[in-house]
């Protein structure tokens, strides 16, 4: 089955985005296509790359890009929620002119289309909110 | 792209946080890219229903003007929670917005018929 995934919650503040990352882990494991998972609202702070939890807490945010390392997963961080959030990568830099960029390897900036296509293209749909 | 039916179920006031604009935000995306998409407004997202807002003095953009971008997209009516519209004193009478009142069993048929439903 493709299964796709919405994420509205960030992480650490509530379990929305583990729980997100749980199934997603799950789904693989049994075998189902997980299509896109998509960050929108405040899950966009799930492609921080500055983030840093303790060493003795788990690191959703590593988890997140072992897991697309491991399956080739399609994480898509909505790029308007995320600019206006401050998370950019290279080229939202340059075009922004700003001195740094923060969005980590493996997630990509991309238009609410991305969410649509998912939707449009998945058997199953679900959203993990605040 | 396959055609599905999607309910984007707005149950936030307009503003206060960012779910109104970012649900409406995904509402225009949705019908952009030609899906069947619709907008449900029920607790205190009815509020951007009231006409005369002025959230300029909250330095905040005014989101009626996507309210009414959403027939340009083809989205035709916006499906209201009536009950939830009276009880906060809600004129829907003179609501300038193309709208359609439902009661809470056909709140309850619109969102068993959509293949997607997301809530803010």
């Amino acid at each position: 089955m493709n299964i796709s995934i919405l994420v509205l919650g960030s992480p650490y503040d509530n379990q929305a985005a583990y729980t997100a990352y749980r199934y997603a882990k799950a789904a693989l494991v049994n075998g189902h296509q997980v299509t896109r998972v998509f960050f929108y609202q405040e899950g966009v702070h799930n492609g921080s790359n500055l983030a840093t939890p303790p060493q003795d807490e788990f690191n959703l945010y590593r988890a997140w890009q072992d897991l697309q390392e491991h399956h080739s997963l399609d994480l898509v961080v909505c790029i308007a929620a995320a600019a206006r959030r401050g998370i950019i990568d290279e080229s939202e830099m340059v075009r922004h002119q700003k001195d740094a960029h923060n969005l980590a390897p493996g997630f990509e900036l991309s238009g609410l289309g991305q969410l649509v296509d998912a939707m449009a293209n998945s058997d199953r749909f679900i959203t993990f909110g605040r | 792209m396959p055609e599905k039916s999607i309910l984007i179920h707005l149950n936030s006031a307009p503003f206060g946080c960012s779910n109104a604009k970012e649900a409406l935000d995904l509402v225009l995306a949705g019908a952009t890219f030609e899906q069947d998409i619709n907008l449900l407004l029920s607790s205190d997202a009815c509020y951007l229903l009231l006409e005369d807002q002025d959230p300029a003095k909250i330095d905040q953009k005014n989101i009626r003007q996507m309210m009414r971008a959403l027939g340009i997209y083809g989205v035709e009516t916006v499906y209201i929670d009536e009950t939830d519209a009276y009880s906060r004193n809600i004129p829907l009478d003179e609501c300038t917005l193309a709208t359609s009142k439902l009661s809470k069993d056909q709140v309850s048929s619109l969102v068993k018929q959509a293949d997607i439903v997301i809530r803010f």
